[in-house]
Order: structure tokens, then sequence, then C-alpha cells
């Protein structure tokens, strides 16, 4: 794959398919069979007995050639016979069909093909023992997480250029830590937990991992075009628009390639909504959204059953949408108004279908349920259309998952105030949301707090007035909240600090098109793709705190992806721990930083010094020349003086003129009053 | 004031239009707060395509796609004289020595000498196509011309002898052809002690010429990414800039054509200098994006800012706005005080540089040495 390109990459796969096969001579022995178990016949009779045995197997088909080999005297026969069909499908016939026939008492054909004949007779008689290869240890595909400064990773796209960075302010390095032309053919996509980059190629998806990005995995599905990985890693879903839609979506093992089944992909003249397969927080369960149904399957990739054992799909009559909760086997679905019955949210638990929480709810326009990432809290926004169907208005239903019964609280904005967005704090338990007045361009923030996990009351904690923001951006640690507009060209960024409740940052990033936060939390690129924008295409990096760190320019850039972490192996209080000793922690890290900012400015120092002094002797070396050729010049010159600049003097006139000078009186004396102002 | 400028205080009619198009200082506020303050230029109405100081630096000549070159005192804009005769766009223009005869090359097919006090023109030769660039040879003996290729012409560099007694029977055929460009040059210049002719252009390659053989020197191949769109000498000819349309400015040994530095301006640009003095070992390079795209974005991402570089120690220094069009065309005044630059929109800005310009390069190098 690195060098050479294989079946996989496009042109050469199909220079490959056109190429002319050079015509070969069959040698193998294919339409004859081996005839054994025929009675021992002395010449005079082998005639008669050739003609039985060429009858016989003239039933099956037609016979090119029959030999019955006699022994060294030419007496007596040997017992068996050769015979040659017109195809190998006769011969097969032949073997299936003769084998076992018993000619007469004593005598009962034994029929091989001639090539087994040949495959088993070169089989040693002698059983040697099976050495197994010798096992070696595979590259550890976690080891950039091993990294001594705690760094993260990046793929970048652009051109035909895919590289992966790794992420240093401190020290920026100028060279990215692997990169490969034409890597991918599409997009790339890194796994959940960062273990595997996926790329597209026209013949199907290879995972690439470990320190010398080795090929991993190759999944061979025609015309892919979209990839699922399960939370875990342990599947992946592909989808692909070109093959058959009756198995266009196919689940992978990931552990080891297979292919595990193969599903229905887009219903004809119907959009696919990617991802099919919703997948629960263990890759246990995975689940897709049916007609009045929802279709979950186990690990096994078999439906669940239900209570009397049978596979069946979980019946919700006009279910509309659904989502896992990122923490537990419970999903949170919807069905709206039909009928007569009201529209409901309903938390079920899978595989039991156990329901866990219901409320109804009237007027319903249109719904959208979020889950909280550690799962607490499940946020549903409702859109109500006012009873003259005229105006819609929003509210939030707030469920607490983690408390008994369930409690669901209502938080109600003001009539004809519009919802733009809405992020829940990751490892907190705040909520940012976006609004507006209907009508008018501006828009607010408003920050909530839930109270607390358990037994908590939602209150306001501050509201933002008139930012000119579109998206909510959580660092992934909590705490700091980035607002970025998004919509225009302008690209305004602002950074607040949650805790005290004020901006920390602001900076504009123009025609910025996308936002991610590194998975720690510390460092937030943003860029500009060129799916978006001709112009301008790059990435910058800032700090959580909106300090820019680096601003990079590549034509044609396509994407920046941080390599996901897998889940902290720390429990929370462990966290906790570790948070309340930051000081002796980070003291440890400051000296390192020191360090290496001395290290890295007296590098810079000795660096520039050179460059002086090289620029010096150039200089020297220049003015050598110059001055070496000033007799010269002065022939072509006919003796004028030329290099000597105070050939000529400088001499500024300044010419002064009196125009005319009059004095008045004006006889306002008495008037002006001096000291109020 | 140098000796020429002098005479011609006294002597040169200043045309009626001065009063009217004049010119105007940008911020004058701006003098006692230390800032660059940018004399805006309005002698032309349509987009310039050279501007260039005399020796002494008191005169700045420019040259734009209107037929007519105009002359003004670079201390603080003020036109003093246009030379009437083109009638086509003037592509270049060059002054001599002595700062008494003005040569231009225009689309009219024609390079023209001109008396540079009085606005006379002293002769024509005419080409059989458009003229893109002259140049005086040191010593004002000859000069040489570059004509387009177009019009069913090849590119091709002349140099002609120049008799500035004899100008009434002037001999009308060029002394040398060099031929060998296939694709458009945009710049020739005389090398030092007229031993060679540069030539740069479209084929992104600087090629030397012997103009005593008419054969090739010394070329500058796999360099450049694209285009060079202009090319400059340091004032004492040791040092050679090009801007390319790869977005790169680079510096060369005159002399060797070895690359010395490059900078990556990150957008096309249309020209580049190099500072004359010493203590500011600087590099400008200036353009924005391309004319015709111009109307189609906002003026922000247009860059149209003037980019200073460090070429001791490769730095970014800073850059100056102004142009709300593309800069064709820079040039620094010979005592690297100052600067002047061309737009497509039709303006010349004189920028005189300020006390932190002069002193950014020292306190790089005295930090470097501490």
């Amino acid at each position: 794959m690195e060098r050479q390109p294989s079946a996989m990459s496009g042109p050469t796969a199909d220079e490959d398919l056109f190429d002319e096969e050079e015509p070969q001579i069959d040698t193998s022995f294919k339409d004859s069979i081996f005839v054994d178990g025929l009675p021992i016949v002395p010449t005079e009779k082998k005639e008669k007995l050739v003609n039985v045995v060429r009858k016989f197997f003239s039933q099956v088909g037609q016979i090119r050639h029959l030999e019955m080999p006699m022994d060294k005297d030419d007496k007596n026969s040997l017992g068996y016979a050769l015979i040659e069909f017109q195809s190998e499908a006769e011969a097969l016939a032949a073997t299936q069909k003769a084998n076992g026939y018993k000619l007469d008492k004593s005598h009962t054909f034994i029929v091989n093909s001639l090539e087994d004949y040949y495959k088993y007779a070169a089989v040693p008689d002698e059983e040697t023992e099976f050495v197994p290869p010798e096992y070696v240890p595979g590259e550890n595909l976690s080891s950039w997480l091993m990294d001594e400064g705690a760094r993260d990773q990046f793929v970048v796209r652009y051109n035909d250029e895919t590289e992966i960075w790794w992420n240093d302010p401190a020290k920026p390095n100028n060279a990215p830590c692997y990169s490969k032309t034409n890597w991918s053919d599409a997009y790339v996509s890194w796994s959940p937990h960062g273990k595997y980059l996926a790329t597209f190629h026209r013949l199907g998806i290879v995972l690439w991992g470990g320190p010398s990005w080795k090929k991993l995995l190759k999944l061979n599905h025609g015309g892919v075009k979209l990839i699922d990985f399960s939370p875990c890693e342990k599947f992946i879903v592909t989808w692909s628009p070109e093959t058959d839609q009756a198995q266009a979506l196919i689940v992978w093992e990931t552990a080891t390639g297979q292919k595990l089944r193969a599903f229905q992909g887009a219903k004809p003249e119907e959009q696919l909504e990617w991802p099919v397969f919703k997948w629960s927080h263990d890759d246990r369960l995975f689940a897709r959204l049916g007609d009045d149904c929802i279709y979950v399957y186990g690990d096994d990739c078999k439906l669940i059953k239900d209570k009397s054992d049978k596979r069946s799909s979980v019946k919700v009559d006009g279910v509309r949408q659904f989502v896992w909760s990122p923490t537990d086997n419970v999903v949170s679905l919807w069905v709206p108004e039909h009928t007569n019955n009201p529209a409901k949210v309903v938390l079920m638990e899978l595989p039991s279908r156990t329901e866990v929480r219901q409320k109804n709810l009237f007027s319903v326009a249109d719904l959208r349920m979020t889950w909280h990432d550690q799962g607490h809290f499940l946020c549903v926004k409702v859109d109500k259309h006012s009873k003259s169907k005229k105006t819609l208005n929003s509210v939030f239903e707030l469920f607490r998952f983690r408390d008994k019964e369930v409690p669901i609280e209502v938080s109600e904005f003001s009539k004809d105030s519009s919802i733009i967005a809405f992020a829940w704090e990751p490892k907190g338990i705040r909520f940012a949301v976006i609004h507006s007045e209907a009508g008018s361009a501006r828009t607010d923030v408003s920050l909530y707090t839930m109270g607390s996990k358990y037994n908590g009351k939602v209150s306001l904690l501050k509201t933002f007035e008139k930012k000119n923001s579109n998206t909510l951006f959580w660092s992934p640690a909590g705490h700091i909240l980035l607002l970025a507009n998004l919509k225009g060209t302008a690209g305004q960024l602002e950074w607040i600090d949650t805790n005290a409740l004020q901006t920390i940052g602001e900076a504009e990033h123009f025609m910025c098109s996308n936002i991610e936060w590194d998975p720690t939390g510390r460092y937030v690129a943003t860029w500009v793709a060129h799916w978006r924008h001709q112009m301008e295409n790059g990435y910058n990096l800032w700090s959580s705190h909106g300090r820019p760190l680096g601003h990079i320019k590549h034509e044609k850039f396509y994407q920046l992806i941080w390599r996901p972490r897998p889940p902290s192996l720390l429990s929370e209080a462990q966290e906790k721990e570790i948070r309340k000793d930051l000081r002796s922690y980070s003291k440890k890290y400051e000296e390192e930083d020191r360090k290496l900012k001395l290290s890295m400015q007296g590098d810079r120092l000795k660096l520039r010094k050179q460059q002086h002094a090289d620029f010096e002797k150039f200089i020297q070396q220049m003015n050598a020349i110059y001055n070496a050729e000033k007799q010269a010049r002065m022939e072509l010159r006919d003796g004028a003086e030329s290099d000597n600049s105070s050939a000529y003097t400088l001499v500024e006139d300044i010419d002064e003129q009196e125009l005319s000078y009059v004095e008045e009186n004006l006889g306002m004396d008495e008037s002006i009053e001096i000291g109020d102002d | 004031m140098g000796p020429i400028s002098r005479i011609l205080v006294t002597r040169c009619v200043l045309d009626g239009e001065t009063r009217r198009n004049g010119w105007a200082r940008a911020s004058p506020g701006d003098a006692t707060m230390g800032k660059i303050r940018p004399i805006m230029v309005k002698g032309h109405e349509r987009p310039l395509t050279m501007v260039k100081y005399n020796r002494e630096g008191d005169l700045l000549f420019t040259c734009a796609k209107d037929h007519t070159p105009c002359v003004f005192y670079s201390d603080n804009g003020e036109r003093i004289g246009t030379y009437k005769g083109h009638c086509g766009t003037v592509w270049c223009i060059d002054i001599n020595f002595s700062c008494d005869k003005l040569l231009t090359g225009s689309a009219d097919n024609s390079v023209k000498l001109w008396e540079v006090q009085t606005g006379e023109c002293l002769h024509t030769w005419k080409h059989t196509g458009s003229v893109r660039d002259v140049g005086f040879a040191m010593g004002d003996k000859e000069f040489l011309s570059v004509l387009d290729n177009i019009m069913g012409n090849v590119p091709t560099i002349f140099v002609w002898d120049l008799e500035l007694h004899n100008l009434a029977n002037h001999p009308d055929c060029p002394k040398t052809t060099i031929l060998g460009h296939k694709s458009k040059i945009i710049r020739a210049l005389w090398g030092p002690l007229n031993k060679h002719i540069y030539a740069a252009g479209d084929d992104a390659v600087i090629r030397l010429w012997d103009p005593k053989t008419e054969k090739l020197h010394l070329s500058s191949e796999l360099v450049h990414g694209k285009r060079i769109t202009d090319m400059q000498f340091s004032e004492d000819k040791c040092l050679l800039v090009t801007s390319c349309a790869d977005h790169w400015v680079r510096l060369f040994d005159a002399r060797t054509l070895q690359l010395l530095k490059a900078f990556n301006t990150e957008r096309n640009i249309n020209s580049a200098a190099i500072s004359p003095r010493s203590d500011c070992p600087y590099v400008i390079a200036g353009g924005g994006q391309d004319a015709m795209a111009v109307t189609t974005t906002s003026s922000k991402q247009g860059k149209f800012e003037i980019s200073f570089y460090d070429h001791c120690f490769g730095d970014e220094l800073g850059s100056i706005g102004g142009h709300f069009g593309p800069v064709n065309t820079i040039s620094f005044s010979p005592d690297g005080r100052s600067f002047a630059s061309g737009g497509e929109d039709g303006y010349v800005r004189i920028n005189h540089l300020d006390q932190a310009y002069f002193e950014a390069h020292k306190l790089k190098v005295e930090e470097a040495k501490a």
C-alpha cells in the first residue's frame, strides 16, 4: 500500500482489468478420472472389460480417451483404468455417481479425480509436527497516549496531502509527525478512542494506526462513502451508494475485519440519515428507526428477544426519533400527536423494553432531545404552536435521570423568542442557550444551572446580551464556553469563563467555518475549509482562553480533526483528588516549561547571531566587489564620481514672506468672562 | 535638494491641473505622533504601471495606463509636470544619471526620449509592438527596450546606441537584438557595469544575456514556481529581488543568481524592492488580490498592504496599508528614507518612514548580540 498501489487504489486496478492475459497451456487433469477396483483380467479379456467400462461411463459423459494399463509382461491388467472426459463437469459427475458402484459381488468401483490422485499422492506419508509461526507482538495502538509532554495529535488534509501533527505550542515544530500524499480518496476519520485512522478508497476502507502508521485492516466495500464507528470501536458500519441497496449497509467487527451482517441501505427515493444505526454506550446494542418500531440488535447482529423469547422489533406506534443515553442502556424516544393521542416522550430501558418514564405533551410542532454527556440529564426542547397555529413557542422539559422516578422540570421562555442553539456543559451541571426575540437580529446567550446532580433546581445564572453568535462550543473539560458566529464571514470568537461569568478572550478568525476543541480542552482549532470558502483556507490554534498560538495557511484546506482520547481510567473521585492537589502537580510542569522556554530562547539567539554574522560577511564581500569596480564605473560614466553621495548636498530653503499684518480692536473686552468653564 | 531640482524649481512651469488634482496629506497629525506619514498623490486617472525616483531622490517619476507620465516632488508629492505625447499605456520609465533625460516605453509601439525640464519629446523610436521595459545603461550611452509578445511579435530585448548630441540624425536600428525568450518578458535590467542584461518574465526564469555576444550567460531554472511579476536591483546592484506569482519574494546574489532568502507573502505580489540603507536591510513587497477578482470580495481579504521583511534575519517586520486596490509597483527612494507605491486604484502613495523603522533592525542586532 505504501509505495506500490495495490488493487485498492483506483487507476491501477482498472489497468489490471484491461490487461489481456497471455494464453496458457492447461496442464491439469481436471477432466480425467481414475477408476480403481476393476477386476484383474488377462489380455484376451481386456477388450471386453474395456467395453463394459466404456459403456458404463458413457452414461455420465462423453469419453475422450480410455486407458487400461497392463502389467510388465503384458499378461494381466492392473485393475484400474484412466478415463478422460470432454469436460471437467462430466469428470466431476462421474466421480460422484460411479464411486462405490458395485460391478459385481467382489468388485466395487473406486472413482477419483486424477487431480485429487496427484494431490493426495504428494502428501508425505510421515506426519510432521506443526510449528506455529513465531508470535510477533503488534504495535501498541495507544502509543500516542504515552507521549511525555502529554501532547495531542491532529490530522489535517489539504490538496492531496494528509498530515498528522503533534500539537506543541511551547515548541512549534515545522514537520508533521507523519504525512502521506493521496492517502485517502475522500475524507479521513478517527475512531472514537483514537486508535484508528480510517481512509477511503474506491474499493473500501483501510484502517491505520500504531507508531509507524501501518495498515491494520482492510474492509472491502466498493464505492464506500460513509463510515461510523461504535462508541467502543468494537464495530464499524459502512455504507456505499453504489452497490445493491439491500446489502449496502455493512456491520464489521474491528478486531478481525470480519463482515458480520449486511443490512438494507437507503430505501428507494429516500435520503439516508447518517448514522443509520445508533449504538448504545457499551457497544452491546444498536438500533435503527423503522416504521412504528425500532429495530434493536444485539452484538450478534440479531434482533433482541422479547418476553416470550421471540426475536422481534420494539413496537412503538408512530415513533419519530430516538436517542441513546450516553451512559446507560436507555433510549429516549418521542411520538408525535396522532388520532386522539397526545404527543409523548418515553424513556425506555433496553433490552428489557421497560418504560422508565413517560411524559405527554400537547400542541407539539417539533421536538428535540439532547442528553447530558454524563447521562445525568435529558433536555427535551419542545416547539409548541399556539392555538391559532401561527406562532411558535419553545419550552425546555428537563429530565433528571439520576433521581428516583425521573422528575421533570419545565423551563419556559418568553413568547416569541426563538432558540438558536443549546448545549450541555460536559462534566458539569450547566447548560447554555442562544436565543433571540422574534423579529430582531440581536441574539443573547443565557447560562443556566441544574442546581445539582440530584434534587436540584434549575436557575438562570446570567444572560450575556447582544452576543453576535450562533454556535456554542463547550470545552470538553467544561468550565469554558466558546461562542462563535459561523454563519457570516466575520468569524467572531468569544471565550467565556462560566465560573466567573465573564468574557476572558475575544478574537476573530475571518471566514472561519469550523471549530473543534482538542479532547482535553486545552486548545481550540478554528479553520476555514475549502468546502465552504475558496479563500483564506487554513487553520488557527488558540489556547483555551483565546490566546492565538499559531496560524497555518494551506490552499485547498479541507479538514482538521483532533485525535480523540479514550475515556479516562481515573474515577471521578480520583480526578477530584488530583484537582485538589493541582498546585503540586503543576509546579513540576511549570518548571519544565520554563526550562524549555529558556533553552529555546538561547537557541533562537544563537541562530540570530549566526544569521547576523553571515549577513555581515556577505555584505562585506559585496562591498569589496563593489568598491573594486569603482574605477570601471567611473570610466563608463566618463569620469563622473557616482558612488559618493556627498557629491551633492541637501540644501533646505525656507522662503518666508510676510504678506500683511493688521491689528484691530474688536471692542468686545467687556463680554469676555474667564473662569467659569 | 539636488542641483537639478533647484533649477526645476525656478524654471518649471506648473501645468494648470496641479492645483485641482493636487496632493493631500492623508493624516497630518500622524507626523507628530511618530507614525508613518503617507502622502496620497492623485496624478493619474488609470492604474499605475511604474514609479521611479531619480538618482538624487528628490523627484518621483510615474507612469500609468493613461498616456501621460508625470513628475512629482518626492518630498511633498506636488506635481511639477507631465510628459504629453504617448497615445497608449505607458508601461515603463527610466531616468538618466544626470536627471535631464527621461525614457518611456509605451503600448503605442514606441520609446520616447524626453527633456526632463521642459517636457519636450526629443526622439521617438518606433517598435513593432508594445514596449514593456526600457533602461539607460550605466554611462547613458546605450539603452535597452523590451518588445512584448503581442501582435505576432517574438519577445525581444533590443539594445540601442544613444548619441545625445546627435539626436537629429540618430541611427534608428538596434545595435543588439536578443532573442531566445519564448514568453513575455516583464522586466529587463542592466547588470553591474553593463556586463549583462537581466531578464525575467512569464516563464519564471531569470536569464542573464551578454549584450555583446547576444548569448545566454546564466539562468535560474526551477527557483520560481510561477511567473515573475517584478525584478529590481539594490542600489549597488549586488542584490536582486524578484516578486513571483507563487506568492514568494526571493532575494538573489546578483552576480551568481544564488538564492539568498525567500519570503512567503501569502498573496499575489506585483512588485518588490530592496532598501538601499545598509542599516535597514529590508525588502518590501506589495500586491494583493488580482484586480479582476477584487470587486467580488470584501476589501479586507484583498491584502493590499505593503509588507516589510528583514532579509538579515528573515522576519516580517510589519505592513503598511492604504491602497484600495492591488499595488502594481514599488520603489525605494535612493536615501532609503521613503518609498513610493503605485496602485491599481490610480494613486501614488509616498511613505516617509519613521524612526521606529530605522531602529528596528538595530534593536534586533543588539538583541542577537546580547
